[in-house]
Order: C-alpha cells, then sequence, then structure tokens
C-alpha cells in the first residue's frame, strides 16, 4: 500500500505528493474515476496490473478497494500514492487511493469514496466479485457507476452471474462490460470472419456439432477456466438465432425450428497458453461440411483454419490474434462506451438456463 | 477581528482608525486587546501574526463595557467616541459592527440613534453592519425593516452576507461581462438546467439551539443561494454602481415563480441527516445533537427546484441544494448546456455527455468546463474532459478573506457587496410558504439521509423525474 493515511486527508495528502513531484516532469492526468473493487485479496496483484494497462493509454484517478476476510483490523486502512503505467515511468501519472476493508468497516467504505470521485468525469466500476452475491457495498457503488465492468472468471455459477450482470444493468442503467467477454474477442472475431459469407453462415446455422476445447490450466487466481468457451458457445447460439433446449454435463443443445445443434465443451491441458483460454474449435454441419479452428500451441496467436468435405478439402489458412490481443481488448472493454449488444444477447443466452442445470 | 488586522496588515485600512469593542462584561482595554490578540492568532488566514504590526493595530483598539439597553452605557461610549475623534482624527465617521444576535438589532440601533450616534453631520458618516438572519420569515423580516428605518435610513444599514465578499462570488459579474463568448449561451436557448450546491461534511456542532430556530433554508437558501443565483442569472447593469447592480438582481427575484399547489411537494424536498460515516469516522444523528430535539423536524437538507420567468430563463429549471453532513465541503455552481444532436458521434445508442461549465465558489476556487473530445485510435468514440482554471495556481496570492472586503467596502460606502431591503425581501416572499408549507405538515421520514450520502433518495427522484441527476461535486 501506498502513504496511510486518514481518510479526512486523502485529499491533502495527495496534493502534497504532486508537489514533491511537480519537479521529476511527471504529469497528472485523469479522464475518468476507475473504483477497482474485489473481494479476494489473492486477485490485487492481477488487478494493479489491469489498472496500470488501463491507465496507459486512459490515465484515470484509481481508487482500489480490497476486501480482506482475514482482517480483524476495525479501523479502514486508506493509503495514497501516483500510478505510473510502468514503474519508474516518467510519463503521465495517476492519482491512487487504497482502502483495505474487512468485515468489521465495509459499511463505511461508499462514504470513504464519495468525496473523492472527481466531478464531471465518468466512474467506471470494476466489479471483480462475483455480482451473484450481492454486499449492501455493491449498490452504493453502482448508483454513481456510468460503467460497470465485471469479471466472470470468478463466477461459480455462470447462469446466476448472467442474471445478475442483467438485473444490475436495468437497476443502475449503466453501461456493463465484462473482462473474460473481452477475452473471447479474438475467437469471435476469427468466427466472423470465417464465416463472413451468406453461404458459410447458412452453414454455421446448420451445424449439428460443435466442439470447443478449452485450458483447464489453473492459474494462481481462484477462477473457473470454462468460463470462456461457454460465453463463445452462447455467442454463437445468440447470434444465430437459437434457442436454448437442454443443458448437460458438458453438452448444450440448441434448437433453432426444426434444427438441433449440441455444443460440447471438453477440457484439455495445455501449458504454454494461458488458462481458461479456447484452444480449438470444431464444426460439423449437416452438410457434412467440417470446419476446424486449432491454435499453435507453440505459437498461440497463430489458429489454423482447415475447412473439408466429404468432396471439398481447402487448402488450411492462418488467423493471427494480435500480439497483445489480451491486454488491448481487456483496456477496450473496460474503457469503451457502450454496452455490447453481443455481450448482453450472450447472457440473455446463458441467464435461460435453469438454476441447479450443471453443466461443468 | 481576523479581518480588520489582516486589512490592516494589507494597508487596507485608512491610517485614522480605532476599532471599539463593545459588550457585557468587565474587561480593561489590554485585557481585550490580548484576547483579541490570540483570536488573531487563531483565525487569522496570514500566518503567522506579525507581531510588529499587531504592536501597531493594538494601540487602535479599545473596549467599552456597556449592556445593549443601558442608556448610561450608550452615553459613556459617546464621550469615548468624542476622545478618540480627537485623539485619531477619524472626525466623527462610525461603523458599528452589530455581531450580536438578531433580537438586539433594533434596541441598539435605538440607543445609538438616541445618543446622537448615527447622526451624520459635517461630512461625517454613520453606517450600521447587521449579520443575518436579517428576519426569521418574511413577516419579521418586515418587522425588522420597519423598526430599523426608524432610526436610520437604508443607507446607512449594510446587510453583510459574507459570500458576496469572495473573490469567486465577485468574478461571476467579471466571467459574464467581461467575456464575450459565453454572453450568447446564457439563455433558455442552450442551457438545459443549473444546480447550485452549498455542502458542508460538518454537522451542527454545538449551535444546537441556534439551529433549531434556523434550518437550512433559513440558514442558506434565503441568503448566500439567492445571492448566488441573482448574480448568475441578471442582466447586465448599466453601471457597477450599487444601485445599478443591486436593481438587476432585484428583477431576478421579482421573477422567480412562486410555489403553487403541488409544486411544495414536488418541488421542494426536505431532509434530515441519520447516523453515518464522514470521512470515515462514525458520526451522530442530527436528533442526538446537543441542544436538539430528539423529534426534531428541522430540515438539515434542502433541495428546491425553481423557475425564472423571464425572456432569458423562461422554461429553464434552477436545481437549489443545500445540507449538512454531506460526503464533503463544497460551494458549486453547475451550468449545464443542452446535448447536441449527437447525429455524427452516437456510439452503441449512447447520447453524447453535456457540456458543463462547473464554477468552484469554495473550496479549490476556480472553474472547469467539460467537453466531449475524441479518444485517440482509428475509431471515433468520444470522452468527456475537463479544462480547469484553479485560482491558486494562477494567482497564487491568498485572496483576501471576504470580511476583509466587505469591512473596507463599508469604510468606502460601497454598497454593491451588501444586501439591499428588497432584495431580502423578495427572498424571503419566495421562501415563506415553503417554511408554511412545511411548519404545518410533520415529516415522518425523518431522519432520511445518512451522514455522508448525498441526501435523500427523494431529491434524487425530484430530478429523476426530469430525466435528470444531480452532479457528484
Amino acid at each position: 500500500m501506498g502513504e496511510m493515511v486518514h481518510p479526512k486527508q486523502i485529499e491533502s495528502e495527495l496534493s502534497r505528493l504532486w508537489k514533491t513531484l511537480q519537479r521529476t516532469g511527471k504529469m497528472r492526468a485523469c479522464l475518468f474515476n476507475f473504483i477497482i473493487y474485489s473481494k479476494q485479496w489473492q486477485r490485487v496483484e492481477y488487478l494493479d496490473k489491469i489498472a496500470r494497462n488501463v491507465i496507459q493509454k486512459f490515465p484515470s484517478r484509481i481508487i482500489f478497494i480490497t476486501y480482506d476476510d482475514t482482517c480483524t483490523n476495525p479501523a479502514l486502512q486508506t493509503a495514497v500514492s501516483v500510478m505510473t503505467a510502468e514503474e519508474n515511468s516518467n510519463d503521465i501519472a495517476c492519482d491512487m487511493i487504497e482502502i483495505k476493508a474487512c468485515d468489521r468497516n465495509h459499511p463505511r467504505v461508499p462514504f470513504v469514496i464519495l468525496p473523492h470521485l472527481l466531478p464531471d468525469l465518468p466512474v467506471y466500476l470494476l466489479h471483480a466479485s462475483d455480482p451473484a452475491k450481492e454486499s449492501p457495498i455493491d449498490q452504493k457503488l453502482e448508483f454513481f457507476a456510468n460503467r460497470m465492468i465485471f469479471d466472470s472468471r470468478e463466477a461459480t455459477d455462470l447462469p446466476s452471474y448472467a442474471r445478475a450482470v442483467l438485473e444490475r444493468q436495468a437497476r443502475t442503467r449503466a453501461d456493463i462490460a465484462d473482462l473474460n467477454w473481452a477475452r473471447t474477442e479474438g475467437w469471435r472475431q476469427l468466427i466472423a470472419s470465417v464465416f463472413k459469407s451468406n453461404t458459410e453462415l447458412h452453414r454455421l446455422r446448420s451445424a449439428r456439432k460443435i466442439t470447443i476445447y478449452f485450458n483447464r490450466k489453473r492459474s494462481k487466481l481462484p477462477d473457473h477456466t470454462h468460463t470462456q468457451a461457454v460465453y463463445l458457445q452462447a455467442w454463437i447460439a445468440a447470434q444465430l438465432g437459437w434457442t436454448l433446449n437442454t443443458v448437460t454435463k458438458g453438452c448444450f443443445s440448441y434448437q433453432l425450428e426444426r434444427h438441433f445443434t449440441h455444443i460440447h465443451l471438453i477440457p484439455k491441458k495445455i501449458d504454454s497458453v494461458p488458462s481458461g483460454q479456447v484452444l480449438s474449435l470444431e464444426i460439423q454441419t449437416d452438410s457434412d461440411f467440417c470446419y476446424k479452428m486449432e491454435r499453435n500451441y507453440h505459437c498461440p496467436q497463430n489458429v489454423t483454419i482447415e475447412k473439408s468435405s466429404t468432396h471439398f478439402c481447402a487448402i488450411p489458412f492462418h488467423f493471427f490474434f494480435n500480439q497483445d490481443s489480451s491486454r488491448q481488448s481487456l483496456v477496450k472493454e473496460i474503457c469503451h462506451r457502450g454496452t455490447s449488444l453481443h455481450y448482453t444477447n450472450t447472457l440473455r443466452t446463458l441467464a435461460t438456463i435453469k438454476k441447479g442445470c450443471s453443466f461443468q | 477581528m481576523p479581518a480588520v488586522y489582516n486589512s490592516k496588515r494589507e494597508g487596507q485600512l485608512p491610517t485614522n482608525f480605532v476599532c471599539c469593542g463593545f459588550a457585557r462584561r468587565e474587561k480593561t482595554h489590554d485585557c481585550f486587546r490580548s484576547e483579541m490578540k490570540e483570536a488573531v492568532r487563531k483565525h487569522s488566514r496570514i500566518q503567522p501574526l506579525d507581531e510588529t504590526v499587531w504592536n501597531s493595530f493594538q494601540d487602535q483598539l479599545f473596549y467599552h463595557q456597556s449592556y445593549f439597553d443601558e442608556d448610561r452605557g450608550y452615553e459613556r461610549l459617546a464621550q469615548l467616541l468624542d476622545e478618540l475623534d480627537d485623539k485619531f482624527g477619524t472626525k466623527g465617521n462610525r461603523i458599528y459592527y452589530l455581531s450580536t444576535r438578531p433580537v438586539f438589532f433594533t434596541t441598539i440601533t435605538e440607543k445609538l440613534k438616541k445618543h446622537a450616534l448615527l447622526c451624520e453631520k459635517n461630512n461625517s458618516y454613520a453606517r450600521i453592519i447587521i449579520e443575518k438572519p436579517f428576519g426569521h420569515d418574511y413577516h419579521s423580516a418586515c418587522a425588522l425593516q420597519s423598526e430599523l428605518m426608524q432610526h436610520l435610513s437604508e443607507s446607512q444599514l449594510y446587510r453583510i452576507d459574507h459570500y458576496l465578499g469572495k473573490e469567486t462570488v465577485q468574478n461571476l459579474l467579471v466571467f459574464r461581462f467581461a467575456n464575450s463568448i459565453f454572453e450568447n449561451l446564457w439563455n433558455r436557448n442552450y442551457i438545459d438546467h443549473v444546480q447550485f450546491t452549498v455542502a458542508e461534511d460538518i454537522g451542527i456542532g454545538t449551535r444546537g439551539d441556534f439551529y433549531e430556530e434556523q434550518g437550512l433554508i433559513r440558514d442558506v437558501m434565503q441568503n448566500h443561494m439567492m445571492q448566488l443565483l441573482s448574480l448568475l442569472v441578471m442582466e447586465s447593469p448599466s453601471n457597477l454602481s450599487a444601485d445599478a447592480v443591486h436593481n438587476e438582481k432585484v428583477k431576478v427575484l421579482e421573477a422567480i415563480r412562486p410555489f403553487r399547489g403541488e409544486d411544495f411537494e414536488r418541488w421542494a424536498i426536505r431532509g434530515q441527516y441519520d447516523r453515518g460515516f464522514v470521512h470515515g469516522e462514525e458520526v451522530k444523528a442530527y436528533r442526538e445533537e446537543m441542544h436538539v430535539s430528539p423529534h426534531s423536524c428541522i430540515e438539515t437538507y434542502a433541495a428546491i427546484k425553481l423557475y425564472i420567468d423571464n425572456w432569458r430563463w423562461d422554461g429553464v429549471p434552477f436545481y437549489l441544494r443545500g445540507a449538512k453532513r454531506l460526503p464533503k465541503r463544497a460551494t458549486e455552481i453547475a451550468i449545464v448546456f443542452k446535448n447536441p444532436s449527437g447525429v455524427l458521434f452516437k456510439t452503441h445508442g449512447q447520447e453524447h455527455e453535456s457540456n458543463v461549465l462547473a464554477i468552484r465558489i469554495q473550496p479549490d476556487e476556480g472553474m472547469a468546463l467539460k467537453i466531449n473530445c475524441k479518444v485517440p485510435g482509428p475509431s471515433s468514440p468520444t470522452q468527456p474532459v475537463k479544462m480547469d482554471f484553479r485560482y491558486g495556481s494562477f494567482f497564487g496570492l491568498t485572496p483576501p478573506d471576504a470580511y476583509e472586503r466587505l469591512i473596507c467596502d463599508c469604510i468606502a460606502g460601497d454598497s454593491t457587496l451588501f444586501a439591499r431591503q428588497d432584495e431580502v425581501l423578495h427572498s424571503w416572499a419566495f421562501f415563506t410558504p415553503i417554511l408554511n408549507y412545511w411548519a404545518e405538515k410533520t415529516p415522518k421520514e425523518f431522519p432520511n439521509y445518512p451522514c455522508g450520502s448525498w441526501g435523500p433518495p427523494s431529491a434524487e427522484g425530484m430530478l429523476a423525474q426530469d430525466h435528470r441527476k444531480w452532479r457528484l461535486i
């Protein structure tokens, strides 16, 4: 944590810090208020990295709230510091206010934050905890948020998560976004480019079996590796207008009029690819076309696409995800305005899964 | 006293100047000087106390003991002031600053008149400065005015409203009338609405008995906020004389649409603070404060929506809110402009952010203008950004305290920055019906906002019904 201060002294301490930095060439900048809220202190390092990625292009006042359920100190711990995109950088720097809360002082947190939200600038709330498990602090913070960014990586129950996010959106009218949704951007772009023409789209719509392989390798963070795969299949279904029929372990069955499609999610463990990422996609259509899109595990940005049928075999071609696509997608997801219609449609598809249905 | 001392320190006071304290306690001149020194040391805006300046200043400080209604006391005062005239050459010029409860204004004025202390002869002047509250409601304000006018003229009476002495408030006229770019936008064609906020993070402290008689409207809205409103929306005066400025301000107050019928429920919201957290610390509810009734119905939060029915402002809502125990201390005016056409740059069905001109009266005095800019990159999303001007960063000097400016203006005979009688009465004419309406209805939901929050949900609802929101400040 930065310089520990009493909440009353946050602004004066920030002013003092900036006065001492005046001659170092650092420029103070802010485009929006960025509140990061996590109930899991283990995610602090990960969220800190996200914050630094964001401020590289979008400097903001960062208010970082962590909730430590092991802490027994009744006093709210607050600290201030200056954050740069990279350590020891001389470029643009941003205010950072850190708040460490626990059970005993949790209710105070929104009241500590309110005076420090910079006026006339948007408030973006990165809610890095499962919104299906609501706490009183959430409602108070959400009231001021122009944009709420969730991270479904942590969601135990994705359908409940989807319902909770949609309900929050309806309640607050804020834009919504999801970091894990952003992580599927590459695959969505790939699928959109492969099935661009009406012919290809028709074939996709008539798919009878889709298999998505995802990386079940665990990360250091407590998360759920199947989430991106579930998102991807729900997105495909939502875009094609399929209705969810049944959900069984590892399989989603959809229907469009009299046509049925089964989507299977299969875990695999690949050490060279980040945890939870989609590894490959296989699509088999009614007209016996087969599409296979597979990551090169030694160069994970490189995806090889093979297309064939009983009478036809195309030369494989490649699609490259941006080298830095994950970081850029996350920043874009956090900072750009509006709510993706594709994302809300995906959530609506997931929200139709009945409670108690398990696909894991 | 700190204001007088600082004026002396900055060379703003005339050389021939004497200050005499008048109160009921027995004390010597030196004892009084010593007390004043401590007060100045503690409260002066310029620190530390300059001993050289003080030593010179205290030679012009005296004390006179009397009760406010004691004739003999005023006779002795007249003698003392005549002696000081001879010694310091003050030529019979008098300013009486009544730093007392309003209940004594009439008595003191009457006694001063009776003992020829308000006579203006041989080019001398005699003025009285009184502080708010100027009455309790419209009728008491009229009665006070009538009583005072039996003993002095309007030109001798200076009603001090310290907001008018603030540099940022004085800058409102300069901003509006010394810059051509804003005048064409300063009307109903371009402005969507205006928000006034006077927020305090402190409670009522030990002033419970005083506050129980006042409430938020009497304490802040009827006076300070109406002054801000009239300066912000008035027409340009023909010159900067006191009368010319006052006349334009009064025209604004005359044009405020009075409340009728449903307006009292829809457009006037009140609140009272409950327990909560301010700056991380738990604080008590208003009804738990010292000298406050546990069943008190006095408002510590008020939000009002009003309209000014004139050509310039027809149809533009003005939202005023003032409160105790909000998350931070701030006084601010926000002019929210109408949304631009979103034809070109609309993204995902989002409207553009409105342009906002925020005038920060205190603290962090200055102004900020919110505009929309393009986000660098190949696509064209827009992002609101702020252009910010801060007094402290540009001018460097600590501006004079409001009271310093006002006292010097009173010495100079300039009443521009003081409230005129008709301003006070028009303001009371608008608020008295609201206060009467509230007095007749017990608020069942009090307390209705926790300390440290931005007020009761009903205040948000008042703007929400107009599809607007209170700004975060």
